[in-house]
């Protein structure tokens, strides 16, 4: 079941109507209160949430959600395409991000690749090491020079990947299939929003960096520069 | 402030220069005097010396008859018959009862030359002095100069040195000023020079109308940037709707009864889009109006012709006019016939008023148009935001452009007047636009 949240009608209507057509089971809330509310009481498979809303904005939702440890996947709408509000909703948390107005297939897609992420969780039972990084699969856990790190769930993900491919040039089409299960084409830069993410949070203390862009290509976690 | 810098006035730059160049001049002629003193006192030292070995020579030796250098020439003849009757050193030529010049052997002497009365007959006495022995040496001459080229030097360097302190400020503004731009965009104080002072007060007072400009500039530009990412917003929430139609359009065969249902949809948000774009292009007139378009309006003409149009849009409701006597005003009659428009429109359309009143008031210097109507209102602490550009009530239908009242403050602010929201008597609410009535 997918929650959609949207403070304009037409938007919350029209949306959920074309998801509903697609074969999602949808639900609605106009407000972000609304939609924790919802989200407490009954157990959903992602969520649908506009970042500009009066009161309890979008961003404001995911970091409630993710406080409260719900790691649902969420997809973000931004109706404006300035960079702040993409990274305000996915520094807080959400798995990824479409600039309104989209293409309804693009978001039927992604939901239905983050509802498959989400339903199989990987399986690796021991610490991988790299330079100064330590990571810790089974309790999900990211140390620099002994220090804990703390990731967001997507960022947790995205630098697993990396880690199991240390040394190996990942493109961002396979990041993006690896990380968020977009086995298509996709228009988006989220996979280099969240290296920067995790650049700038692993680089903390004047740590050297260890994810590094191989230009034209994509990225690669290695120890030397 | 201004008496403060009367009474205690700094020193102006003239009278520095002056200073500087008095200071310098006194210290030039002072030395110069001293030098020349010092020299005249020691020429007249050599002269008495001199004079007092002439007179020496001729008391000791009054009969010698050799030319000795600083010897005094006599040459005495007898006035009748021009003879010489006796003589000391070099002959004198004759001459003539007087003072003059005259070269004997080479050398000038200054003779005079008088008569005597004698028991012997009667005699012409010349007496010669050598001219060099009393005047100064012309040999000296280049050294005058020199001492006369090194005084101008001294002047100039000793004004040089003066004037330093005296335009210290203005070098210190200069440098100031050299530096502005560069982050600290400061005047400093300058103290010392009265023009220095004004400059850096008139400087100041450029700099300040200057950052105004700048902050009224940025401001305004800040204003269009968050107006125009706004419109964006408000444009990209419909077309995401119709998006959303379009592409559940495209891919799903639709049964026919759903497939009405979306199209309906799609025409109500392209209708959005539409409002949003009519009202975006009238607030664009409405910051362009021109005060030669201001016409005379006859305010009850208008509101009865609101309150028509209205009324054939929408039949169950009923709009009343009163405005007797209201007589005419001044101003942009589109623009205020838009304003009330906007008003009646939201009483119907936000409010699901059933009845309108539109009272026209005239007061002192303004004009009070008021719309009552009896719909659900708004909430009190909502009357002021939802004048706001893209601002919405809680109680407004969906689908409106969140401009239309801010168009109404808009039209407002250019008659000279308010609106304001408040409970109405009808029990909706009541918009009280005022415009001015002064010409």
């Amino acid at each position: 079941m997918v929650l959609m949240v949207d403070d304009d009608p037409d938007v919350r209507t029209s949306v959920a109507r074309g998801l509903r057509h697609w074969g999602f089971d949808v639900r609605v809330a106009a407000t972000g209160k609304e939609a924790l509310r919802l989200l407490s009481t009954e157990s959903h498979d992602a969520l649908v949430l506009d970042v500009q809303m009066p009161e309890l904005d979008g961003v404001a939702v995911v970091t409630a959600l993710r406080a409260l440890g719900n790691d649902i996947p969420i997809c973000v709408l931004s109706a404006r395409d300035t960079v702040n509000d993409r990274i305000a909703g996915l520094e807080a948390g959400a798995d990824d991000y479409l600039t309104k107005p989209f293409d309804l297939g693009e978001l039927v897609a992604r939901l239905h690749a983050l509802l498959r992420r989400s339903s199989h969780s990987e399986e690796h039972s021991d610490a991988m090491t790299v330079g100064p990084l330590t990571i810790d699969t089974a309790r999900r856990l990211v140390f620099v020079a002994g220090e804990r790190v703390e990731l967001t769930k997507r960022e947790f993900d995205l630098l697993a990947v990396l880690a199991e491919n240390a040394g190996v040039v990942l493109t961002r089409q396979r990041l993006l299939e690896l990380v968020w299960g977009y086995d298509f084409d996709v228009d988006t830069n989220v996979a280099d929003v969240f290296i920067s993410y995790l650049r700038r949070k692993l680089e903390r203390d004047g740590v050297p960096r260890v994810i590094h862009t191989v230009r034209g290509i994509g990225y690669v976690l290695r120890d030397e520069p | 402030m201004r008496l403060r810098r009367k009474l205690n006035r700094t020193v102006s730059l003239r009278t520095r220069v002056a200073i500087a160049a008095a200071l310098s001049a006194a210290a030039v002629v002072a030395l110069f005097a001293v030098v020349t003193s010092v020299l005249l006192v020691n020429n007249d030292a050599t002269q008495l010396d001199r004079r007092l070995d002439s007179i020496i020579d001729t008391s000791i030796n009054p009969d010698r008859n050799v030319a000795e250098p600083r010897g005094i020439l006599t040459t005495v003849r007898s006035r009748s018959t021009g003879q010489v009757v006796y003589q000391r050193g070099f002959q004198l030529p004759p001459l003539p009862v007087g003072t003059s010049t005259v070269s004997v052997n080479g050398v000038d002497y200054r003779v005079r030359t008088v008569e005597m009365t004698q028991p012997e007959g009667n005699v012409r006495v010349s007496i010669g002095i050598r001219v060099d022995s009393i005047l100064m040496d012309r040999a000296r001459i280049p050294l005058y100069l020199l001492i006369g080229a090194f005084a101008v030097l001294l002047a100039a360097a000793l004004g040089w040195l003066l004037a330093g302190p005296a335009i210290r400020p203005l070098r210190r503004l200069t440098e100031h000023t050299r530096t502005l731009g560069q982050g600290d965009d400061k005047m400093p104080e300058v103290h010392g020079i009265r023009e220095a002072e004004d400059l850096s007060e008139a400087m100041t007072g450029m700099l300040q109308r200057l950052a105004a400009a700048q902050a009224a500039t940025t401001n305004s530009l800040q204003a269009a940037q968050d107006f125009a990412a706004n419109a964006a917003h408000e444009l990209r929430t419909p077309l995401t709707a119709m998006r959303a139609d379009l592409d559940t359009l495209r891919i799903h065969n639709l049964p026919e009864e759903e497939r009405e249902e979306v199209v309906a949809d799609l025409s109500r948000a392209q209708r959005r889009v539409e409002a949003i774009i009519t009202a975006l292009g009238q607030l664009a007139s409405g910051q362009l109006a021109k005060a030669e378009d201001r016409e005379s309006i006859d305010v009850a003409d208008l509101l009865e012709r609101v309150a028509r149009e209205n009324m054939r849009q929408s039949p169950d409701v009923n709009i009343e006019v009163k405005a007797d006597d209201s007589g005419v005003i001044q101003g942009w009659p589109g623009g205020l016939r838009l304003a009330v428009d906007n008003l009646v429109r939201n009483a119907i359309t936000h409010g699901s008023a059933t009845r309108v009143v539109l009272t026209a008031d005239r007061r002192q210097h303004e004009m009070a148009i008021i719309v009552d109507d009896n719909g659900r209102g708004l909430p009190a602490d909502e009357h002021r935001n939802v004048l706001g550009r893209f601002a919405r009530g809680s109680t407004a239908a969906p689908g409106g452009s969140g401009l239309g009242l801010a168009l109404v403050a808009q039209q407002a602010a250019l008659h000279r007047g308010t609106i304001e929201l408040s409970d109405g008597a009808l029990g909706g609410l009541r918009a009280t636009l005022t415009v001015s009535t002064a010409p």
